[in-house]
């Protein structure tokens, strides 16, 4: 199953990755990047920098389908990792069933619109949480796993 | 000489760097890289790759934890080069390698392999109990 859907524009980085493996129980990272999927050295970058116990491994939206919903029914205790909220609405498109939450970590746009102190979100990606919103998703932020404070999108986007 | 450059989560290397030549003096090819969080891990490891065009020896990347994003942009600077990334950057483990690489002839490989051996003598986590018991 997914246990969490989780959008960082860092992808898999450090303490903050071992916080949310340690509470969501995660045993296996499935990351949807298409330009990280592409570039060999950054996949592959990403495919070690996780602990021994896990698996990683980096898709681009068309490969990660299958993967998806494979991991939906499997006992494989996934986490679906994105850089941006724009590819879970993508990804839902093409998906049924995924879980109706997301959790927004770091984003960095530049010129973008700050929802948090970790997260300057892409003018299209405020779009897509709206849009995920309305498909009844739960958008909230949170960085650093789930002892960590939580921000949910209704109080952000009450100020946009 | 083998350059350093020390990257880190915010201005933590820039305050080593200055600590460090605070006690070794200035130091040539010693650099500090700050992650301030409002870049890409493409950006910052083209940075990274760019500070250390000059050390013609290659160069040894310090940086804070192991699998964060300076990590992982440190090691998409030393793809296709012999330079090294090592983690867990603190004083004692930077004055070690500074101290070590003065004078030394091999490369930045066998340069950290030498300052992980001396490991016992800079993980110096101490309790002050434990300072006047020993």
């Amino acid at each position: 199953m997914i246990r969490l859907i989780r959008s960082d524009e860092r992808l898999i980085h450090g303490q903050c990755m071992q916080f949310i493996v340690s509470d969501y129980s995660i045993r296996n990272i499935i990351v949807v990047d298409d330009m990280t999927s592409k570039n060999p050295l950054l996949r592959s970058i990403f495919q070690n920098a996780v602990p021994a116990a896990l698996t990683a491994d980096v898709f681009t939206v068309e490969e990660s389908v299958e993967v998806i919903k494979k991991a939906l029914t499997d006992d494989s205790s996934s986490l679906l990792l994105m850089k941006n909220p724009r590819t879970l609405l993508t990804l839902m498109e093409k998906i049924e069933g995924l879980p109706a939450e997301l959790n927004v970590g770091p984003q960095m746009a530049r010129g973008g619109v700050k929802c948090t102190d970790y997260s300057t979100l892409h003018p299209q990606d405020i779009e897509a949480c709206k849009t995920l919103t309305q498909k009844g998703v739960r958008v909230y932020f949170n960085a650093i796993g789930a002892t960590g404070a939580v921000t949910e999108w209704s109080s952000v986007a009450k100020r946009l | 000489m083998i350059g350093v450059i020390i990257c880190t989560h915010s201005d933590f290397a820039k305050g080593l760097k200055n600590a460090c030549e605070m006690i070794a003096g200035p130091q040539e090819a010693l650099k500090a890289v700050c992650f301030m969080g409002d870049e890409q891990i493409t950006e910052l490891g083209e940075r990274l790759a760019e500070e250390s065009k000059e050390f013609e020896d290659g160069c040894v990347f310090v940086v804070d934890l192991e699998n964060a994003t300076p990590f992982n942009a440190s090691l998409m600077a030393i793809a296709y080069t012999e330079s090294v990334v090592l983690s867990g950057a603190s004083m004692p483990m930077l004055l070690e390698l500074l101290s070590a690489r003065t004078g030394f002839a091999g490369t930045p490989e066998e340069l950290v392999t030498g300052v992980l051996a001396l490991q016992s003598c800079f993980v110096s986590m101490k309790r002050s109990r434990d300072v006047f018991t020993d």
